[in-house]
């Protein structure tokens, strides 16, 4: 073995912290009921759920590509008054109780709220349905996109752009043909983290959108219901969410392998 | 044709016979840099290859930039490249082409990716762009490896593919960053060669910046020295080697110099020391003596004869430089001798020996800085 061996008041704390970590993972697979796994995965409610959930996360990973990546370019290209200010208020999410983002999408989107009022008169309506659901997802999971594309457009050589500049290339098309292929491993990063949260995402979610099954019930919120009175169909359809962001952290380390 | 009048101005019997003499073209580049650190004026005509060299922090990167367009632009310059004022025109309104240090390919492209971006960007169409990229790498020796990604060429090769980029759009003005800095010895013999040609074939005007005394005598007709944002010297290669304005010059050509004020006799460098020349400039202007150092002669004793220039030292340091060894002594002023690696067996020429050094009069060049 090579590397030092940790003093005992540093190994102690950490192999608490595993234990800690991994204890109610492993509870989950032991008191997975696997046997009926099959009959609760296929279970019509939770297949709505689950697949309420992908469309909702998929279309909150589309909305902060297209809001986020250009914000991270703004962010990180740009100086103006009152930046970092604007980069506060774009982070503020990541430590705001999901819940109070659930209201405040509320105040601002729903019937009686500051855009939601106007909107409602022309006959749009958001809180209480799945776009309403991709909005709340959206809230929370934008700054994990923002930070992982402003980071990576940060430490980005500006060689490259310059040079594309002197070939002539506008600085939409450098950010097209350049910026963005170079950064792009920093936008799967962000992107991966963005999905999960949004796949994740549970008090906005409930608060602005609701809990309607097949149109804003998504698989967390289904788990939670679930446990009420089908602890089995909870347990499986945590499995399944704990597959899903397994699957996005193997995902991840090949992004960040290949960015090393 | 038409010759050029201001408005309302007749055309004069002159500017008619203007026109029958042959046209003096007007030059490529025209260039006013007085900022806080830089105060220099560049013309560059076209086909003309000039190197700008000088110390680190002189200011040639600046220059580039500023030439290119590249970062905010800096007040108090002034950018005319054929005539037009380019001074506030974005890189891409710009027909100037920028070869970095690191060469910069775009590591997503192939090499004729690469080539075909600045084509494309100016709006040629998918198959005329890669037929001329073709051409271009073919020019530069590079087909062979078209299709690779930047990441997986060598240093030579990626180097070509920047030149091939740079060149393909046509630019007016060529901008190399120390083009053979990032490369061995030996591809850079063969990446210098290429470039000799290819910058004799091209029409523009280029500016290469450079440490490299070598690649500024065979890469440029012109040679512009620049320290601390100043001009200290422009002029063609061979009148800059052979009498160098600037310490750093002398040094880089391994010469001996030493600044310091023209008398009647020769300079008086600073710190004392009266060298006489054969060839004195009037008195009283600041001036540089140049001395080679195989002009250098070493003693263990006082030397006799004639020499007109003699002081005494200590041997600093001696170092091997093929069938000619450098012994640095440590003398006022401070001088460097090439002698023969039999003479310095025989004088015992180690660390710590005194010794006398005597430069003819003739040896000793003085010019005006």
């Amino acid at each position: 073995m090579t590397g030092r061996r940790a003093p005992l008041p540093l190994l102690v704390p950490a192999v608490l912290a595993v234990g800690f970590v991994t204890l109610p993972l492993a509870g989950l697979l032991v008191r997975a009921p696997w046997t009926a796994l099959p009959a609760l995965l296929t279970d019509p409610a939770l297949l709505t759920a689950l697949r309420l959930s992908l469309v909702c996360s998929s279309g909150a990973l589309a909305a902060s590509l297209a809001l986020g990546v250009p914000l991270a370019w703004v962010l990180a290209r740009t100086e103006f008054r009152g930046k970092p200010a604007v980069r506060a208020l774009v982070l503020l999410p990541l430590v705001l109780p999901p819940v109070v983002g659930g209201v405040a999408l509320l105040l601002a989107f729903g019937r009686a709220g500051l855009l939601g009022a106007p909107l409602a008169a022309v006959g749009i309506t958001l809180p209480f349905t799945t776009a309403g659901a991709v909005m709340a997802e959206t809230f929370v999971a934008l700054p994990f996109l923002v930070l992982a594309v402003e980071g990576a457009l940060g430490t980005l050589d500006r060689q490259h752009e310059e040079v594309a500049a002197t070939l002539g290339a506008g600085p939409l098309r450098v950010f097209a043909t350049v910026t963005l292929p170079l950064v792009a491993p920093g936008v799967a990063a962000g992107a991966a983290l963005a999905w999960a949260r949004a796949l994740g995402e549970f008090g906005a979610t409930v608060t602005f959108a609701g809990n309607l099954p097949g149109r804003t019930q998504t698989l967390p919120l289904a788990v939670y219901l679930a446990l009420q009175d089908n602890p089995d169909a909870a347990v499986a359809a945590s499995l399944l969410l704990l597959a899903v962001c397994a699957l996005v952290l193997v995902a991840l380390r090949r992004t960040w392998a290949v960015r090393r | 044709m038409s010759s050029w009048h201001a408005p309302g101005e007749p055309a004069t019997g002159t500017r008619v016979a203007a026109d029958t003499s042959p046209p003096v073209l007007p030059p490529v580049l025209r260039a006013t840099l007085r900022t806080a650190y830089l105060d220099l004026h560049l013309d560059l005509a076209g086909g003309e290859r000039v190197a700008l060299v000088g110390p680190n922090g002189a200011g040639k990167t600046t220059v580039l930039r500023v030439l290119a367009g590249l970062g905010t632009a800096l007040p108090g310059t002034r950018v005319v490249l054929d005539g037009t004022d380019v001074t506030a025109a974005p890189p891409p309104a710009r027909r100037v082409g920028f070869v970095p240090h690191t060469a910069a390919l775009f590591p997503h492209l192939t090499a004729l990716g690469n080539v075909t971006y600045g084509l494309r960007s100016r709006g040629a169409g998918r198959r005329s762009a890669a037929a001329a990229g073709w051409d271009w790498l073919d020019r530069l020796g590079v087909a062979e490896v078209a299709d690779r990604r930047a990441p997986e060429l060598s240093a030579g090769q990626a180097q070509r593919v920047a030149l091939a980029r740079a060149l393909a759009p046509r630019p007016r003005l060529l901008l190399l960053d120390e083009p053979l800095g990032a490369l061995d010895a030996q591809t850079r013999t063969e990446v210098r060669r290429l470039l000799r040609v290819h910058l004799a074939a091209f029409d523009g005007a280029c500016l290469l910046v450079t440490h490299d005394p070598v690649e500024a005598v065979t890469l440029a007709d012109r040679i512009v020295v620049l320290e601390a944002g100043r001009v200290v010297q422009d002029g063609v290669p061979d009148e800059v080697t052979r009498r160098p304005r600037s310490r750093w010059v002398a040094r880089l050509l391994g010469w001996n110099a030493w600044l310091g004020t023209t008398t009647r006799e020769g300079l008086a460098v600073h710190g004392g020391h009266v060298l006489v020349a054969a060839d004195p400039l009037p008195a009283g202007q600041p001036a540089i003596a140049t001395v080679r150092p195989a002009a250098v002669a070493v003693h263990v004793g006082h030397p006799e004869g004639s020499p007109r220039n003699t002081w005494n030292g200590v041997v600093d340091e001696v170092t091997a430089s093929g069938s000619r060894w450098r012994v640095h002594v440590a003398a006022t002023p401070p001088v460097v001798a090439e002698v023969t690696p039999a003479a310095v067996r025989e004088l015992a020429l180690t660390e710590g020996r005194p010794v006398w050094v005597s430069v003819k009069a003739t040896e000793v060049r003085v010019t005006p800085v």
